[in-house]
Parts: structure tokens; C-alpha cells; sequence
């Protein structure tokens, strides 16, 4: 489902992303964890169309985000880490804009909007401008924003950051239920329990480089994935490397 | 602690005039090019209000009337003053993002108050001073001061930006006041801005009917005695008058405390009152579907009638067009008797002066030049949506003929009942305004694209700075001025050439920066923020 090879991405001098290779599967839920500054978030953008890279190329469903970059965007949605919405539109005429963009039909979306306004508790603040919302209330309206169109692929950018617990428990549910539908999620998150409980797959980036990737079960074995990514982080590397040999 | 407040305030002024520097090879040629257009837009006042100094130093030399010079200047000065920082006042005072985070802070609430009034008497000043400046140095040299004239120059100079920050805080405070109580904000606050506006364009004309209905004459102009502060200022400056200082410093300093009093004891409340908002529940409507352009082009309407600012600083056109057609329809028999042509030049002059006129006018609409600026945090929603950036430009542009177009049209109709234009007079007339807002609106949306701003912290930083903004206001008021003169001398030789040299060069501009738009424009667009 999403496939990146090699991709190089540079800031001036400085790497931000190099020579990361990933490949996320239909079903497969990825998480993506690294520090603040390893280059989650440049990865992300690359995958979603928002950034250019330096070198690598990046598959959405075999398509290369290069060649169809409209065509990749129609199959995956994204939801970034600040969730800044139009502050100028009430929810539901943000949720119309969006429904309008991917040529959701009628019937369907005022399915979608009240099925997941109603998950989020959300129905009722949708008449209310984008600039009334707080910052929860915005990540929410961002959330069904994205899953209105039943996205094949849903990268996210740390999606629990201000979610109450009941909206983040709802989230992972809906994430779940994507999986099983034959979609994919790749999202990037620290919170470690989170991604060591719902993610069956795993990529630990470094610095730029993918430290190690592949399932989760094989990765952390009997530890804990806070250790794991702890020992990742240290400095030595050598763990990773194993992985990346074995 | 209230030295480092003001020290931030001011890098903050500065750095929203020259944040553009700190990215790319691009945004240093941009940064110059916007410094050499700052230059001639300030060299080009400064020799018009020297000029205006020149011929009215001249005029009132010797006949008792030399306050005139003084008290026009001074006029002109505080309604530059109140034009250029009332926005501000309003966003620095109230708006301003870090009023939260200071107040959180063991700081006196007053010092954040007086800080920030520091910083806006500074950008008084320099407003004040593209207009003094040149009255005072020609005055010196022409006419010459006093002693005493000299000394109350420069307190004149130094007590009226007090004067206009008053004013402009406490009608600043009027309007945070009154926004804060009602549901409705943008429509009110631009209503009370054109209210403040008006009334004080209203009084400027008033003491310009002071100076007689003969015009500026030496002798008219002791019709502005009846100006009072504005005379109270000339005359402390060109006689030395002590009485005239003491009044225009009881005006200056008056509103000046009560406004400090009035803000310094609502400070707190305001910054931190929430928006009286209904709360309007959402009833599960059905909605409806429409297509990815028209849900852009739909989006940007609605971001222009939300916003006060955007609607104040990039629309206004609209509301001049309108209200000069209805005093030029009004004032039509007059103006028609005025005119120094006789019999068929009048035929072939008046329909292309007026619509040379509201086209000028239609120019000034900049509604496309900061729409891409104003993307800036949200540009992602687009960037990562499955559109064709040619339909996000082109929603932009259509955007802008949308809002412009009605008030234009309407403007030209009456202009051509008015002067009764022919047929086909009245055809190219609106033909040739139209095409000045499909211009405006291409030309906003090209210089959008390669001069974003994506810096700001506050939207007014959008739609009032930077290149785009200043290009395109400058650069198609320039081209409509050119054209209007060449039209001007070939309506001489035909009655509709005026209206061809006007239209033609638009049409093909528009049509040319269209065809760069949805092919290289979409490219610009596209690595954006990248």
C-alpha cells in the first residue's frame, strides 16, 4: 500500500531524512517512532505530497507519488500532528469542503458525518466555527475529515496529541477496523504503549536513518518496546543492526 | 521589565517588515525589490507634500495667513496617522497572540499596556513624519520660523501622534468593545470602521469648505482659522503663539490620558473576554454536494466575508466605486457645466473620464493578491487534497471578480445613465471597468504566487504587507494611470480609442498571466512551503 524506497530528503546541509526504505502493506497497521527531530514528520510530508525529496521514489498503491501525485492523494488521507483547519468555516462546512474535494456523494456523506459526529461527540459543535474549537475539538473535526472518504491509506502525524481518552480509544477502533477492511495506517507517535498494543508492524528511525523496522512481535521479543527504543536510542546501535542483519 | 517589553514590540514591527529576508536566495530579491519600492513611494510623497509646502508657503507669504501651510500639513499628517494605525491600534491592543501568555507572567498588566501604546506612538511618528518633515524644511527655508515657532514645532511635531494614537485606541476600544457583545463581528466592525472613516473624511472636507468655495486662494485659506486644533497647531508654529500651543496641547494631551485611563482600566478585561457567540446547534441537515472548484471558489468567498480586515483593506474599492459613482452621478450637471471642453469634445471627453475613473478605482481591489498568503498554516488542507492546483488558483482569481464584479457593474451603469453615454459608449464603458477587475484579479493572483508571505502571526500582516500586496496596488493603479493618460489624448482623435487602449492592453494581460497560471503557476504552487 505504501511503499518508500530510499527516500533522501535535506535541509540545507543537514539530512533530515536518508536513504529511508519501508514498505506498509494492505492490513498492516505501522507505527513510526523516533525521536523529537529524526525525521518522522519530513517522512510523513514526503508520503502524503506536502514536501519534494531529494532522491527515492514513494508508491501509493504501486503508483508513484511523482508520476500521479493527484491520484495518490485521492487514495490516502492525512492528518498532521497541529490540526490548523479553516478557522473561517463552521465543522460541517469544513467536512462539505472536504466531502465536495473527494466527490463524496450526498447519501454517503451525511452517512459518514453523522456516523462519526456522533462517534466523536461532535454532532452537536458542527454548526459552531472552526475558531470556537479547541484544540481536541479541531483534531477531532480533522479525524473525521479524513476517514469521510474512506481513505485506502491513513497517515497520520501523532493523532492522540489532545484526543480525550474516549476519542482516542474510538480512534484506534476506527484504525483497527481500516486494517480489516484491506486499507493501511502508517502513523508516527510516542506514545510507546499505544503503538506496542494496536501495531502489529514497527520502524524506529534515527537521526534520519531507519534504525530498525519489520514486526513488532520480532522486534521487541520479551522486552518491553520502551526498551527496545530506550537501547535504539542510546547511541549504540548495535541492536538495530542486529535486526537489519538478521 | 517594561524596557524589554518594548524592546520586543519593536523587533516584532521590525521583523514583520523584514521577515521575508530570512528565507532563500528568492526571499533576498524579493526583499529588495520591496525596499526599492518602499523607497519610491516614500521619495514620491515626500517630494509631493514638499511640493504642496512649495506652492502654499508661496501662496501665504507675507499675508497674514501663514499658519495655512502648518495646519493642512498637519491634517494630512493625523489622517495618515489614523488610516495607517488603526488596524494595528486594534490588533496590537486586543488581538495580539501573546496577550495571554503575558498576563500569565508576573508582569503589571500596565506595562504590557504601555508597550505596546510605545511601540504604535513610533509607527505615528513615522507616518507623521513623511508629511512634517517636508512642510517644516520648506517652510524654514521659504518663509522661516521663529523662535518660539521653531520650539512649538517641534512640540506640535512631537504631541500628534499622541493625538492620533488616542484616537485611534479609543476607537479601537469602541470597536473591541462592541464586537465582543454581538454575534455578527465582521459586518459590525466594518461598518464601524467606514462610520470612522466617513465621519472623519467628512470633517477633512468640511475644513476644506472652510478655505472658501473659490478654491485655495491666499485669502481663502484664512478660511481655515475656523479648523480649530489643526489652526491651533499652524499658528503655535509659524507666530510662536503661546495661547494656540496651550489649546493644541489640551487637545493632544486630554484625549491622550482618557485614553490611557479608559484602556489601562479595561485592558484585562477585554483581552481576556470571550466572544459573546450563539450557540447554534447542528441539526444532522442534509447537505449538499457540489464540485471540488466550486467548494474552493465558495471557501474563499466566505474567508473575504469573514474577515474584517480582509474586507477593509483588500476590498475597499468596492465601497469608493460605489459611493464616488453616486457623487459623481449626483454631482453631474456641475461637474458637466465645469468641464473647460464646449459641444462634441464634451461628448468624446466625459464618457471616458468617468470611466476612467471607476476603473482607477476597480484597480484598487486587491482581494487575489494575499489569498495565497493567507493559505499559510492551512495550506497543507489543499496541498495534500486530490485537486489540480490550477482549479485552486483559478478559484482564487474567480474569486475576486466574483465579489468585485457587482459594485463595478452597478457603479458603471449609473455613471452611464448619469452622463447619458450612448450604446455603444456605454458598452465599452463596461466592458473596459469589467476587464480592469479580470486584470486586477490575474495580476493579484501572479504576484501572490511568487511573493507569498507565510510568516504572519496576525492575518492583518497579510493582507496589508509585503510584496504582493504592494505590487499589485502600486503596479495596477501605474498601469490604469498610463493607460488612462494615453486614452485621454487618443479620445481627442476618436471618441471610442480612449475606451480600445484602455481595454485591449487588460484583455491581453489578463489573458497572458491566465495561460501562465495553469501551466507554470501550478508548478509555483505546488512547491510551496516545500
Amino acid at each position: 500500500m505504501l511503499k518508500i524506497i530510499n527516500l533522501t530528503k535535506s535541509y540545507g546541509e543537514k539530512r533530515a531524512v536518508d536513504g529511508l526504505s519501508l514498505h506498509v502493506e494492505a492490513g498492516q497497521m505501522y507505527a513510526f517512532i523516533g525521536h523529537n527531530g529524526a525525521g518522522k514528520t519530513t517522512t510523513i510530508k514526503a508520503c502524503t505530497g506536502l514536501l519534494d525529496f531529494d532522491a527515492g521514489d514513494i508508491y501509493i498503491d504501486g503508483v508513484s507519488i511523482k508520476d500521479d501525485p493527484i491520484g495518490c492523494k485521492r487514495k490516502l488521507a492525512y492528518i498532521p500532528d497541529n490540526p490548523d483547519l479553516y478557522d473561517f468555516m463552521s465543522g460541517i462546512k469544513y467536512l462539505n469542503f472536504i466531502a465536495d474535494i473527494y466527490g463524496i456523494s450526498a447519501e454517503e456523506r451525511n452517512e459518514k458525518i453523522k456516523k462519526y459526529g456522533d462517534m466523536f461527540g461532535l454532532t452537536g459543535e458542527l454548526a459552531q466555527p472552526v475558531s470556537a474549537y479547541s484544540h481536541g475539538m479541531k483534531q477531532k473535526l480533522a479525524i473525521i475529515s479524513a476517514l469521510i472518504h474512506s481513505p485506502r491509506l491513513l497517515i497520520m502525524d501523532e493523532p492522540f496529541v489532545g484526543l480525550d481518552p474516549k476519542a482516542a480509544f474510538l480512534l484506534k477502533e476506527e484504525m483497527r477496523a481500516i486494517c480489516e477492511n484491506g486499507g493501511a495506517i502508517f502513523f508516527s507517535t510516542h506514545v510507546l504503549d499505544v503503538a506496542e498494543k494496536i501495531c502489529d508492524n514497527l520502524a524506529i528511525i534515527k537521526d534520519g536513518k531507519l534504525v530498525v523496522s519489520g514486526k513488532m512481535a520480532d522486534i521487541k521479543g520479551d522486552n518491553s518496546l520502551e526498551s527496545i527504543f530506550l537501547e535504539l536510542e542510546g547511541g549504540d546501535n548495535t541492536f538495530g543492526k542486529d535486526w537489519e542483519n538478521a | 521589565m517594561l524596557k524589554a517589553l518594548i524592546k520586543s514590540r519593536l523587533s516584532a514591527i521590525f521583523s514583520s517588515l523584514t521577515q521575508g529576508s530570512k528565507k532563500k536566495n528568492k526571499s533576498k530579491v524579493s526583499m529588495v525589490l520591496l525596499m526599492v519600492l518602499f523607497a519610491i513611494i516614500i521619495a514620491y510623497v515626500l517630494f509631493a507634500m514638499g511640493a504642496l509646502a512649495v506652492a502654499l508657503c508661496f501662496m501665504t507669504r507675507g499675508t497674514g495667513n501663514e499658519f495655512a501651510p502648518f495646519t493642512i500639513a498637519v491634517l494630512a499628517a493625523s489622517a495618515l496617522c489614523l488610516f495607517g494605525s488603526i488596524f494595528a491600534t486594534k490588533t496590537q491592543l486586543f488581538e495580539s497572540k501573546d496577550n495571554e501568555l503575558l498576563l500569565s507572567m508576573p508582569i503589571p498588566p500596565k506595562y504590557i499596556l504601555i508597550s505596546r501604546m510605545i511601540a504604535l506612538v513610533l509607527v505615528n511618528f513615522l507616518l507623521e513624519a513623511i508629511v512634517m518633515l517636508p512642510f517644516m524644511a520648506v517652510y524654514g527655508f521659504i518663509i522661516g520660523f521663529s523662535p518660539l515657532g521653531a520650539v512649538f514645532s517641534i512640540l506640535v511635531f512631537i504631541l500628534l501622534p499622541f493625538l492620533t494614537l488616542a484616537l485611534s485606541c479609543l476607537i479601537a476600544w469602541l470597536v473591541s468593545e462592541v464586537t465582543s457583545r454581538v454575534k455578527n463581528k465582521t459586518p459590525i466592525t466594518v461598518i464601524l470602521f467606514l462610520l470612522f472613516f466617513g465621519g472623519y473624511m467628512f470633517l477633512c472636507g468640511s475644513i476644506g469648505a472652510f478655505a472658501g468655495e473659490g478654491g485655495f486662494t491666499s485669502i481663502d485659506l484664512g478660511g481655515l482659522k475656523n479648523s480649530l486644533l489643526f489652526y491651533w497647531a499652524g499658528d503655535a508654529m509659524a507666530k510662536g503663539s503661546g495661547l494656540s500651543m496651550l489649546l493644541f496641547f489640551l487637545c493632544c494631551a486630554v484625549p491622550a490620558v482618557a485614553a490611557y485611563i479608559i484602556l489601562d482600566k479595561t485592558f484585562i478585561k477585554i483581552v481576556t473576554r470571550r466572544r459573546a457567540r450563539t450557540k447554534i446547534e447542528y441539526k444532522g441537515n442534509r447537505e449538499s454536494v457540489g464540485s471540488a472548484f466550486t467548494a474552493m471558489l465558495k471557501k474563499e468567498i466566505r474567508r473575504f466575508f469573514t474577515s474584517s480586515a480582509y474586507i477593509m483593506n483588500a476590498g475597499l474599492g468596492n465601497v469608493m466605486c460605489i459611493v464616488l459613482a453616486v457623487f459623481l452621478a449626483v454631482m453631474s450637471k456641475d461637474i458637466l457645466q465645469s468641464v473647460p471642453f464646449e459641444g462634441e469634445m464634451v461628448k468624446r471627453v466625459i464618457p471616458f473620464a468617468v470611466t476612467a475613473i471607476c476603473t482607477f478605482i476597480a484597480s484598487m481591489n486587491l482581494i487575489s493578491a494575499p489569498s495565497i498568503s493567507l493559505e499559510d498554516k492551512c495550506l497543507w488542507i489543499l496541498q495534500s487534497s486530490p485537486v489540480n492546483p490550477k482549479d485552486v488558483l483559478m478559484a482564487k482569481v474567480c474569486a475576486h471578480i466574483i465579489i468585485c464584479t457587482p459594485l463595478t457593474l452597478v457603479s458603471m451603469v449609473i455613471l452611464c445613465i448619469a452622463y447619458k453615454l450612448s450604446v455603444i459608449a456605454s458598452i465599452l464603458a463596461v466592458a473596459t471597468s469589467l476587464s480592469a477587475v479580470v486584470f486586477t484579479a490575474y495580476w493579484g493572483m501572479l504576484l501572490g504566487l511568487k511573493f507569498p508571505k507565510f510568516d504572519w502571526q496576525n492575518e492583518n500582516v497579510a493582507v496589508k504587507q509585503g510584496m504582493a500586496v504592494f505590487g499589485a496596488m502600486f503596479g495596477s493603479m501605474l498601469f490604469y494611470m498610463v493607460l488612462s493618460v494615453l486614452g485621454f489624448i487618443l479620445t481627442v482623435i476618436n471618441e471610442y480609442l480612449g475606451f480600445i487602449i484602455v481595454l485591449a492592453p487588460s484583455i491581453i494581460a489578463s489573458v497572458g498571466i491566465h495561460f501562465y497560471l495553469i501551466n507554470g503557476g501550478c508548478g509555483t504552487f505546488e512547491k510551496l512551503k516545500k
